[in-house]
């Protein structure tokens, strides 16, 4: 059955099917040839899998994201992080980088940081006599790091379908987002430093002030989200809720670029990509209902733990696993597809399941900016008009040092696992 | 037949994309208000967070069908866009309509199934005893069938070859 159920799925992803029908069809190919089962069963399965409160966050984390996107937030993210590092070398892929680390910790997906930073960031960098090829692949790279900074949507994916606690997850996600961060803006001095990329004048300490000031109420945001879910005030979904709110007063009254015409656009729009990603879950469901009735993620476990019962090995083979698929497929599908396969593994050695939660959230955000199928490589090259071949090859130095950070980060746990820890709440 | 079914397309078109925008900016306004009436107020609302999650439900299935028309569902293209002849492309692509057809026809058959019989046994929500839970199971066969009218329709487009790039999606 399990074999069926593998072919039929390959099959149909190779004839172009979309993810979210082939995760059902096969799953129903399975059924009728290996069982007798009444089809209902996969209706019920299909309805149960979106039937949850906690994945209303995804929905709500998206509708804030853009929300914030479009009323004027970026600009002045890229503003604020201008004044206090322009001024160095490579000073506006710094800025870049920084400004996507603020940016994530307002929306959950790493495309949508690329596109919203990208869009500001990538003129002025030509303008300044970067390379066109660098500057794609400077959004590209840090756009991934809206996947670690809470709010992500793909960790409330992994937490929903693992029963791991979402507001641990975002916490332990603070840290190594912020590696990512310090990692990226490493190579683009280094590069810049070979290259002669100069920086700009420095601001007076007013300038840093004014730009502080009229981004702060963005900057809030985070607080206002994590400080409500670890303070206990509210959930994850309705701290998501919450946001969206504050996003469309600060957009309305005090950025005053949103009207309502453009807010009701936003929550159809919004609504859309929900579905997109929903849909998927729904039928990511059946599909895992299959896998768990035949206890295939317990065969692979015996096949893994025959080459080696070490708990370091099996996380690198998954690793290795997930940067592969990641190469392959969007984040939400490896996520729905590959957490119930992975992880019923990493709980028989004993793996933390925050802890993997984050190595898995990781390696598939560098699958991102992964050739030849990177989403956030996708949007850069649209931004930019660079072709894909060309970004393919700037890509490389900002690829290998997430990697080796990657590798760090599978080492050292308590990296990962210190905030969750040691938050006292 | 064909222009008949175009314009019943059209039409469940506006209406998936009203139950979008309506079920969305319900259950957003919902839980905002669960969250200031817990904290202003002191005082919680039972079904709140219930009648979000039936909405949340309307709004997958319903925008799924969204999805289909304008093609944004993720696929993986590569395969097929590889393909050398135009015949053998078009081929692929209304197989793999056809294949999606089929899932979503058993969807709508065993869906209407459900959900009448849900509604048979008057089974009603735990909050709001005037709700019907059969109702909310009806998202599932609704959806699948607006998916599947917007398939037969890209399909025959695919096949009159009035748009090459037809079924992708």
């Amino acid at each position: 059955m399990g074999v069926t159920l593998f072919i039929a799925f390959i099959v149909l992803i190779i004839l172009s099917v979309p993810i979210s029908i082939a995760l059902g069809l096969s799953s129903m190919i399975a059924v009728l040839l290996h069982t007798d089962m009444s089809l209902m069963v996969l209706v019920q399965k299909i309805f149960g899998g979106v039937n949850s409160f906690t994945l209303m966050a995804i929905p709500f984390f998206i509708l804030a994201g853009n929300i914030m996107a479009a009323g004027g937030v970026s600009n002045r993210l890229v503003n604020f992080a201008g004044t206090m590092i322009g001024r160095l070398t490579g000073g506006l892929a710094l800025v870049s980088t920084v400004a996507c680390t603020f940016f994530g910790a307002i929306s959950g997906s790493a495309p949508a940081t690329t596109a919203a930073i990208g869009a500001v960031m990538v003129e002025p960098m030509e303008k300044k006599g970067y390379s066109k090829e660098f500057a794609a692949a400077t959004v590209a790279a840090s756009g991934t790091i809206g996947l670690l900074i809470p709010p992500s949507i793909t960790m409330v994916l992994y937490g929903v379908i693992a029963g791991a606690s979402i507001g641990k997850l975002f916490l332990a996600g603070i840290i190594p987002g912020l590696l990512m961060c310090v990692t990226l803006m490493g190579v683009e001095y280094t590069i810049s430093k070979k290259r002669g990329y100069g920086g700009d004048a420095p601001s007076s300490f007013k300038e840093i002030f004014s730009s502080f000031k009229s981004s702060i109420l963005a900057l809030l945001m985070p607080l206002i989200i994590l400080g409500g879910i670890y303070g206990g005030i509210f959930t994850p979904t309705e701290a998501a809720v919450v946001a969206v709110f504050y996003g469309v007063i600060i957009g309305l009254f005090a950025y005053k670029e949103l009207n309502f015409k453009k807010i009701m656009d936003i929550l159809q729009n919004s609504g859309k990509s929900t579905a997109v990603i929903l849909y998927l879950v729904a039928t990511a469901h059946i599909f895992s209902y299959i896998l768990a009735s035949e206890q295939i993620p317990q065969q692979l476990a015996q096949l893994m733990l025959g080459i080696s019962s070490n708990p370091l090995m099996i996380q690198f083979m998954i690793m290795v696993a997930l940067l592969f698929a990641g190469t392959f497929l969007d984040n939400a599908v490896a996520i729905v597809l590959l957490t119930p396969i992975f992880y019923p593994i990493t709980v028989q050695v004993g793996i933390d399941p925050i802890f993997f939660g984050v190595l898995m959230v990781f390696a598939l955000a560098i699958g991102q900016v992964t050739p030849p199928v990177g989403l956030c490589l996708f949007v850069a090259c649209n931004i930019s008009k660079v072709s894909i071949e060309k970004l393919s090859k700037a890509v490389i130095p900002f690829l290998v040092a997430l990697i080796a950070l990657l590798v760090v980060l599978n080492l050292i746990p308590d990296v990962i696992l210190y905030i969750p820890r040691h938050a006292v709440f | 037949m064909y222009t008949i079914l175009k314009r019943i397309n059209k039409i469940a078109d506006k209406f998936a994309k009203f139950i979008v925008s309506l079920s969305f900016g319900t259950m957003t306004l919902l839980i905002f208000a669960q969250v200031i009436l817990r904290y202003v107020f002191k005082e919680s609302l039972s079904w709140s967070e219930e009648l979000a999650r039936y909405m949340f439900i309307w709004l997958t299935f319903i925008g799924a069908s969204v999805a289909t028309r304008e093609k944004t569902h993720i696929n993986v293209a590569v395969f097929v866009n590889g393909l050398k002849s135009p015949k053998v492309k078009k081929a692929f692509i209304v197989l793999a309509n056809a294949l999606s057809m089929f899932f979503l026809g058993v969807l709508v058959y065993y869906g209407f199934n459900i959900a009448s019989q849900v509604l048979k046994f008057n089974q009603v929500s735990a909050s709001m005893p005037f709700l019907k839970i059969g109702f909310v199971y009806f998202a599932v066969p609704i959806g699948s069938l607006i998916m599947f009218l917007n398939l037969i329709e890209i399909n025959l487009a695919v096949i009159k070859d009035e748009n090459e790039e037809g079924g992708l999606h």
